[in-house]
């Protein structure tokens, strides 16, 4: 039940790898295992790899429900 | 990236033993977001909660709506064949890049990258591959070192010093200590007999720390295939330890790549179940890469008023379950030897969520 935090490509680079931006913070990670990626898509990253693309509509939808989540965890503290 | 949750496995040794086992989870309980949630919104949401266990949260959210609604069906060809992409794509993974990193041996990158786009593929499509006899054959070769057949019918494991095939290598890099063999197993049922053994227990603490029978039970490859002759000739010699796992994980990779060369008759067998047990809720059993998988919804005018999910990590995980109760009195004197042991059990228990381990001498 690993959740999953869609990130935005903001470059690709040689063998594979790229740089997405979660939530400000950028990290490079594989784009091995997803087809015709660009910059500005939505993929959802799990340990270092880029697992699926999400169209913009899904991306924002995931985004604010996690948002959601936040602020429930954060009222429970 | 704290939302997502993570495991904190801490081992405390005192003298010589682990005294405890103390397993500290951040991971956030997701399925509430769902609760006040119209049964479309509900279910088009779950499969955008997770990451690599999308297709198997999918298809057991909508067979427990199913089921509640007094529409529960038998699961179609097409959601048969995403579950069995999606768990063939996890044992991959393991397989072919955790085990060999965490062990020091060579990855199959190159062949893992190509196999898991092929099967992300597949299970979207809903077709079922042609590329199935060249999957089995490149698990048969370069995986398993053997027939597919030969492989299922093991008697006992024990390979020759030399052979080169991954299962081998991994075999061999394994720690061969053995482990108790303690602790319950979470039972292949039905949802109908998990729905009833488990009536009035979905509350929250239920959902973080699950019991089956008043205790903690292990659930995921081993507890599907110990029964099996290869199995319980490995439980005798190595107790739960690495190998066991490590040999269940390839049974079960070995099946998998069976159905998916077979065709779609072939994976009847995989396990996606659902009941209702009053008017508006339903219950979920769906069997993934890492073990049982439960949902339960109860519905009230077409939304959800409840949503409980268990997922496998929280069976394994639990304070006292096969985690922490097999550690619990291991030798702790060599540090570097009990991380290794600790690792590997972490590794083949698969949390579904970053983890770290620390040991700390009391």
């Amino acid at each position: 039940m690993c959740l999953a935090l869609p990130a935005q490509v903001v470059e690709i680079r040689g063998n594979d790898l790229g740089v997405v931006d979660l939530g400000g913070v950028r990290k490079e990670v594989s784009l091995a295992l997803i087809d015709d990626v660009a910059v500005g898509d939505y993929v959802i990253i799990h340990v270092g790899y880029a697992l699926t693309k999400l169209d913009p509509e899904e991306a924002a939808k995931t985004l604010a429900l996690f948002e959601e989540m936040g602020t429930v965890e954060t009222q429970l503290q | 990236m704290s939302i997502a949750g993570s495991l904190k496995l801490k081992l405390v040794v005192d003298a010589e033993r682990v005294a405890a086992v103390e397993i500290v989870s951040t991971r956030p309980r997701a399925a509430r977001l769902l609760a006040g949630k119209s049964v479309s919104a509900a279910l088009s949401l779950l499969p955008l909660l997770f990451t690599v266990c999308g297709g198997a949260q999918r298809l057991a959210g909508a067979a427990a709506v199913a089921a509640a609604q007094g529409r529960a069906q038998p699961a179609t060809e097409a959601e048969r064949l995403t579950l069995l992409c999606e768990a063939t794509q996890e044992h991959l993974w393991r397989l072919l890049l955790d085990w060999p990193q965490l062990l020091g041996q060579a990855q199959l990158q190159t062949e893992f990258s190509a196999w898991f786009r092929r099967l992300a593929l597949a299970g979207k499509s809903g077709c079922w591959p042609d590329w199935g006899d060249t999957f089995a054959d490149f698990v048969a070769t370069e995986v398993l070192g053997m027939p597919l057949e030969s492989w299922e019918q093991l008697a006992s494991y024990a390979p020759a010093g030399d052979g080169e095939s991954l299962a081998e290598r991994l075999w061999r890099a394994l720690p061969d200590a053995p482990l108790e063999d303690r602790g319950a197993w979470l039972p292949q049922a039905s949802a109908a007999t998990f729905a009833q053994a488990l009536d009035g227990r979905w509350d929250e603490a239920f959902e973080r720390h699950p019991e089956w029978q008043g205790a903690p039970a292990e659930t995921g490859a081993l507890a599907r295939w110990r029964l099996h002759p290869a199995l319980a000739s490995a439980l005798l010699h190595y107790g739960r330890g690495a190998r066991p796992r490590l040999l269940a994980r390839l049974m079960d990779l070995a099946r998998c790549a069976r159905y998916i060369a077979d065709g779609a008759d072939a994976a009847a067998a995989t396990t996606i179940d659902a009941c209702s047990v009053a008017p508006g809720i339903g219950v979920a059993s769906v069997e993934t890469a890492r073990g049982t998988l439960l949902h339960r919804v109860r519905l009230e005018d077409e939304r959800v008023a409840e949503y409980t999910l268990v997922a496998p990590t929280e069976w394994n995980f639990h304070p006292r379950g096969a985690f922490a109760s097999l550690l619990f009195g291991a030798p702790g004197t060599d540090g570097e030897s009990l991380r290794r042991h600790a690792s590997a059990l972490a590794l083949a228990l698969d949390p579904c969520v970053p983890y770290q381990i620390e040991i700390e001498h009391a």
